[in-house]
């Protein structure tokens, strides 16, 4: 691979790891099956980047493939936890160790609880829209209109409003 | 709760995680494992119509040249049924391209596109591998003077491979592929409402 696309794939997962690996964690069912998932996603990036073109933001496109990736209908030899376990293995276990012990757990969990409750098209949409996405750039990645996106946001919000609510 | 509160406690979770990337192992790893993968669904594709390719003019020989009536016919059934296979086979890995590059609802009827050729191949099993392969076999073998017990025998073991391979392929559906389709479906679906 060329060495400017190397340092666009670096960068890009540096600007926006947090966030993939947050919409990685609302299709998963605990920290580790999520950080199989992210090496999943980070496994197909690497190997879309001769592909991409600079027609959309590296965010946008990231978050394309992680979409895709997670919805994908694993079968059971995807599930790939040892795979990639020398590839960082200490930085790797921080993902799942940290966010499971430090993260303001009981709010979150809920957040994501409520998530996880959504159906797959529902659940697409409102990760994106909660990472500050705007619509332009939702509708660049689902291929879903503006106005689309703008009234399931609506539905959903309230559903999860709705969610939380009931359950603080 | 508001809409920014829930977005601030959503994003929160992101800040407790803190990753690190040794670049040449993981870009090592990945390449690797990657090769890896798309190596063995190749050869996977490549073995069956490598052995058809070889059947073809081993059976279509044997066809010329066999003297009994009855095994010419199975090696002329075999042979066109290894064609069949290497059509159906193609067929199929023309629609295996899906890339995770594309927006999600073309990614999503892709895959459902994907799905149904994988169904419409794995469901009809019985007539396209089952059925020909089956009678070439046993015509092939019948055409020998063979005595009643080998003849037994053989239909036996012929019989039984094909049933075998047609439960195993109906299995496969409906684990597979039928739960992946209906998912999927209702993806589409959720999205167009």
């Amino acid at each position: 691979m060329p060495i400017d696309l190397e340092a666009i794939f670096l960068a890009g997962i540096e600007q926006n790891k947090d966030r993939l690996f947050r919409i990685c964690s609302v299709y998963t069912h605990d920290a580790e099956e999520a950080s199989d998932l992210f090496q999943d996603v980070l496994a197909n990036i690497w190997q879309a980047m001769p592909t991409f073109s600079a027609k959309s933001s590296i965010s946008t496109w990231m978050f394309r493939i992680t979409l895709n990736i997670c919805l994908r209908l694993r079968s059971t030899q995807t599930r790939r936890r040892d795979i990639f376990v020398n590839i960082n293995k200490e930085n790797l276990e921080n993902i799942g160790s940290s966010s499971e012990q430090d993260e303001p757990t009981w709010l979150l969990a809920l957040l994501r609880s409520c998530i996880k409750d959504l159906n797959d098209a529902e659940k697409s949409i409102i990760t994106l829209y909660l990472e500050e996405l705007p619509y332009k750039e939702i509708a660049e990645i689902t291929g879903l209109t503006e106005n689309t996106i703008a009234v399931k946001v609506k539905r959903i919000k309230n559903k999860l409003l709705n969610c939380m609510s009931e359950s603080l | 709760m508001n809409e920014q509160e829930i977005k601030n406690i959503w994003q929160s979770s992101g800040n407790e995680e803190h990753l690190q990337f040794d670049k040449t192992k993981l870009i090592l790893d990945l390449e690797s494992d990657l090769k890896r993968f798309r190596k063995a669904i190749k050869y996977r594709d490549w073995r069956e119509i490598g052995i058809a390719l070889l059947m073809i003019p081993l059976f279509g020989f044997t066809a010329f040249k066999i003297p009994f009536l009855l095994s010419k016919i199975g090696a002329i059934v075999i042979v066109g049924w290894c064609i069949l296979l290497i059509f159906r086979i193609l067929g199929a890995k023309r629609k295996e391209t899906i890339l995770p590059t594309e927006t999600y609802l073309d990614y999503l009827t892709k895959s459902r596109q994907y799905l149904l050729a994988q169904y419409k191949l794995l469901d009809t099993v019985l007539y396209w591998y089952v059925l020909p392969s089956v009678t070439g076999i046993l015509l092939f073998f019948m055409g020998f003077d063979l005595s009643l017990f080998k003849q037994i025998f053989y239909v036996v073991i012929v019989v039984g491979v094909g049933i075998g391979t047609y439960l195993l392929n109906k299995y496969a559906v409906k684990t597979g592929i039928l739960p992946r389709l209906k998912r999927v479906d209702g993806i589409l679906k959720d999205l167009e409402e």
